[in-house]
């Protein structure tokens, strides 16, 4: 019988798939960041830093201000470098999940600032004066309203249990220990920092288990489904790209008749000492506080599990609407091409485009990053855009070999090939005549440039890209 | 060639080195820069190509008066490769460093024992062996001054999946040695002294075959003597045993070997050098051409060939008959840097113009009673000599940069070009910077450092590169003046095919490395 109900469920879900699809077949518009909002939130942050600082202890507070300071920049900085999206239907979704565990929950002290991180790395985090950062790529990883609120009720349960500044504290405590100097004579200034290192590890895996068991209590007074939370740590666990999604084939879409691919694009790259095994002075499994997620289920399931009468999760309960989940993987494609992130945008782009062949916004996405990677080869900031290493996540490794493979003639000649077609370009828009005029160009092949200006003065006489338009 | 990477000096110490977390797809940036002296750092080489960096760090003070190092592995991709901590004297550097695609071979000094401690690690970065070998006087005198001067040697070469060779001096400077040490801890090595009783033997490494280690030797009389006469000395790499060695001066000429390789095709050794009339006694100038002398396995000299200035360079380029190069408003002699045999078999012979000068700042420093020269060197264009494999002449290419000046040290007025040359090149005067090769790609890439004459801007720094690929040379360039929000850029070499950019911005105080490729 079960497994009946997972089939018409499956079933549900493709029939909503496809409604989903309809939508974004030809078109797709990115999301916003904040405007003028940005010097507001800055100016919202800053006043709660000031807040923290005065309050400080003695003891710490000049090491703490600086470390505060330091937060406070890195978020202005983020902000105003746009690394944050602002955008209506997310805020609702966000918002309803904040308001149902809050007024559920009536107390003083959560966070007063949930922003959206254009980050692709399935995470959130919480600053501890009040900011709460949920990133982008973790809401492409979620299903329904449960998992997004159990997320959140963690980390409101961090800033509840002031983790942050209380993990500040201790650890600038235990480095200026007094008992430390005469540790380091005894046992040597490695070990200690050996130690201190594990001690950091061990205090904020503790911390983590508190953040879970609060989290179920925090649910447990909403309609969410508190059982969700085996769901989400496993999720949390696969740290690397889903690999149930596919995988983009670069040779059919990089293959074309006056330019074919070639194999010896998609060739690993000679390393000499190859790839390390042995990275870490320290033991790498102590230190993390995130993998030992085996053990954080195992600590939800001995307070709440079985036998408190654990129901299981039903993931077809409170689903976020399929419409809003295409739109977020859609986003996850201009999201890493605002932070700079080309390598994985391209990715994102190559696999929306297989759902999405004819999406208007997806290949101009494409020729953009295309003319954008053969600037920045030119410019030599190439490798700002695109890693290069010998670890690379492994849905994402054929892409970044072969990118990093190219030579720069080579990203030129692919990019003129792709635009360069009836199948792309788009004669209403300004920006393709814009894209194939700089390919045409960089390649000294001035006559296309040429025919391409005319043109493009002729559709568009008062054209936002003449100023860049020059022979 | 091995260059000296100062800028990790600027870099934390491997503990404290923060790699920007949420921006995994980037450079690495280093941020919140403190000043931290480092032991020793530099690049880990496989014929001449660099597999990756290492940074070694004094930590604490250990048991028995000994010190704690942190020794930092990166790979080529500046990803870490290995940490690891290491018990040694207190006055123990990291001399020198080598990888042969199997093991690293990194060669420490220790100034108090005067001896050099070999440690190769394995692919996997495990310790495979440690060795120790005292220092004569002579060989701990110039460690000394390599220290000092914090320079890297180029005594330690590797073999490709055998081992490697270390050159060193006894006897007061009058004997070579050569010490072959292999990747596996449990084969044994060998150790080679020069035999002659008469007269000055020095040695250095010029190329290896798969089954024999060549070394280039210099026979001079005396210790003062300038009159050099050169030999080739082959050596079996398993075994020891010397396989022949061959004086290179013929009947006809006096010569002075530059560069070798041994040529997988035709299996045979090349050397190539300047060629000077029989009988010099000192060289003073660029001589009549160049050489390529091809070698069989029994040291048998099977072809000679002299390509002269006076006849057929002159048919590429304006020369005299000794060689000095003249374009435009420009002459002077040619400093050959590096010698090396691209993918397709054709040679490239990288080259700068350079020509003595009277200093205009010394003579007006003179006048005011300071002890300046008042001569120097003024160097110029890159010149670089494409040859065929048969080594006739393909081509000569000129890249013009603008000169610049080495002012030469108080009492050098008066020595002659060629040695000055020597001495600029080892006080890092000339504007060359490496030579890559990329297999891969199967291109070579020279480059270089220009300070460009701009009209109408200001003028500016830059890296040159020239590409030789697909039977072509190309240009690249790289400004390395005030970008925007940085305050300067640096560039070192990278692995093959690229260049490694550091940027430093004193606002946010944080310095970015980056790999970018040469592009061509
Ligand atoms: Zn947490």
């Amino acid at each position: 019988m079960k497994s009946n109900a997972i089939f018409l469920f499956l079933a549900s879900l493709w029939l909503m798939h496809d409604q989903a699809y309809g939508q974004y077949e030809y078109e797709y518009v990115p999301m916003d960041s904040f405007d003028l909002q940005k010097e507001i939130l800055i100016d919202e942050i800053n006043t709660d830093i000031a807040a923290i600082q005065s309050s400080l202890p003695r003891s710490s507070r000049d090491e703490l201000k600086t470390i505060l300071n330091y937060k406070a920049e890195l978020l202005a900085r983020r902000l105003k470098s746009n690394h944050f999206i602002n955008d209506g239907e997310l805020d609702q979704l966000v918002g309803k999940v904040y308001s149902e565990i809050t007024t559920k929950n009536p107390r003083a002290g959560y966070p007063t600032r949930i922003m959206i991180s254009r980050s692709p790395v399935p995470n959130a985090s919480c600053w501890g004066e009040g900011t709460m950062i949920i990133n982008l790529g973790l809401l492409s990883r979620l299903n329904t309203e449960s998992e997004l609120a159990f997320i959140m009720a963690h980390e409101m349960a961090h800033q509840l249990l002031d983790h942050v500044n209380e993990a500040t504290l201790s650890a600038i405590k235990r480095r200026s220990d007094r008992g430390l100097k005469r540790q380091a004579k005894t046992y040597g200034k490695l070990d200690v920092m050996k130690e201190i290192a594990y001690d950091d590890a061990r205090y904020s895996r503790i911390k983590e288990h508190e953040a879970d068991s609060m989290a179920v209590v925090l649910l447990r007074n909403t309609s969410y489904q508190w059982q969700v939370y085996e769901r989400v740590l496993d999720m949390l666990d696969s740290a690397d790209y889903p690999e149930t999604r596919e995988r983009p084939d670069l040779k059919s879409r990089f293959d074309f008749s006056k330019y074919p691919f070639k194999d010896k694009w998609l060739e690993p790259p000679h390393s000499g000492l190859g790839r390390s095994s042995n990275t870490g002075l320290f033991s790498a499994d102590s230190l993390k506080s995130h993998p030992n997620i085996p053990k954080r289920i195992a600590y939800v399931d001995s307070l709440y599990g079985y036998n408190a009468g654990k129901k299981s999760y039903d993931p077809s309960h409170d689903r976020i609407a399929s419409s809003l989940q295409q739109r977020i993987d859609l986003e996850m494609t201009s999201s890493t091409f605002v932070i700079n992130d080309y390598a994985k945008s391209m990715f994102y782009t190559l696999q929306m485009l297989g759902q999405y062949p004819e999406n208007k916004f997806l290949k101009t996405h494409l020729a953009r990053l295309l003319v954008e990677l053969y600037l920045s080869r030119k410019n030599h900031t190439y490798n700002r855009y695109v890693r290069i290493s010998n670890y690379y996540p492994k849905m994402m490794e054929e892409l970044f070999i072969f990118l990093n493979n190219l030579r720069m003639s080579e990203i030129a000649k692919l990019a003129y090939n792709y635009i360069n077609r009836d199948a792309v370009f788009d004669k209403t828009n300004e920006e393709h005549y814009f894209l194939l005029f700089i390919i045409s160009t960089g390649l000294d092949n001035l006559e296309v440039s040429e025919k391409v200006l005319t043109a493009y003065k002729n559709s568009f006489p008062n054209g936002q890209y003449l100023e860049a338009m020059k022979l | 060639m091995i260059y000296k990477l100062k800028f990790f000096s600027m870099m934390l110490m491997a503990s404290c080195m923060i790699t920007c977390p949420g921006a995994w797809g980037q450079s690495r940036t280093f941020e919140n820069i403190r000043r931290v002296t480092m032991r020793s750092t530099g690049t880990i080489l496989e014929n001449n190509e660099i597999s990756g960096y290492y940074i070694l760090s004094d930590v604490e003070k250990a048991k028995k008066g000994n010190r704690t190092y942190l020794l930092k592995i990166l790979d080529e991709n500046l990803d870490d490769f290995k940490t690891t901590t290491l018990e040694e004297g207190k006055y123990v550097y990291l001399a020198e460093s080598a990888f042969n695609g199997e093991s690293i071979m990194l060669k420490f000094v220790d100034m108090k024992e005067k001896s050099l401690i070999f440690m190769s690690y394995s692919k996997n970065g495990d310790l495979l062996g440690k060795k120790e070998k005292e220092l004569t006087k002579r060989e701990t005198l110039f460690y000394r001054a390599m220290v000092t001067a914090e320079t890297e040697g180029n005594a330690l070469n590797s073999i490709h999946g055998k081992g490697f060779v270390d050159y060193g001096m006894d006897d007061n400077a009058k004997k070579y040695i050569i010490n072959y040490i292999p990747s596996d801890p449990q084969k044994k090595g060998w150790r080679k002294r020069s035999m002659n009783v008469k007269g000055v033997e020095n040695a250095g490494f010029l190329c290896s075959s798969n089954d024999y280690v060549y070394s280039l030797v210099v026979k001079r009389p005396g210790i003062r003597s300038m009159d050099m006469q050169t030999a080739i000395v082959s050596h079996d790499i398993e075994l020891g045993v010397k396989s022949f060695e061959t004086d290179l001066n013929s009947q006809k000429y006096k010569v002075q070997p530059m560069n070798g390789y041994f040529d997988e095709k035709t299996q045979l050794l090349n050397v190539i050098g300047i060629f000077y009339e029989p009988g010099t006694k000192q060289v003073k100038d660029n001589g009549l051409g160049l050489f390529n002398y091809q070698i069989n396995f029994s040291g048998e000299i099977v072809n000679e060939k002299y390509l002269t200035w006076a006849q057929d360079f002159r048919k590429y380029v304006q020369v005299d008959n000794k060689g000095m190069i003249s374009n435009e408003d420009r002459n002077g002699f040619i400093f050959f840097h590096r010698i090396i045999q691209n993918t397709d078999g054709s040679i490239i012979a990288v080259g700068e113009q350079y020509k003595k000068a009277a200093d205009a700042a010394g003579i007006a420093g003179k006048a005011l009673g300071g002890g300046t020269s008042t001569a120097k060197v003024v160097i110029q264009d890159m010149v670089i000599f494409h040859f065929t494999k048969e080594f006739d002449i393909a081509g000569v290419e000129m890249v013009e940069k603008s000169k610049s000046g080495f002012a030469l040290p108080a009492g050098y007025g008066l020595v002659n070009i060629h040695m000055l040359s020597n001495i600029v090149k080892a006080n890092g005067g000339f504007d060359y910077s490496f030579t890559s090769q990329n297999d891969k790609d199967e291109s070579t890439s020279i480059g270089y450092v220009d300070y460009e004459r701009k009209k109408g801007a200001k003028n500016e720094l830059v890296f040159g590169a020239i590409t030789y690929y697909d039977g072509e040379f190309s240009r690249d360039k790289i400004p390395l003046g005030h970008p925007k929000d940085k305050d300067w850029i640096r560039v070192y070499p990278g692995k093959p095919g690229y260049v490694m950019l550091m940027e430093y911005s004193q606002k946010t105080k944080t310095l970015e490395s980056r790999l970018e490729r040469i592009n061509f």
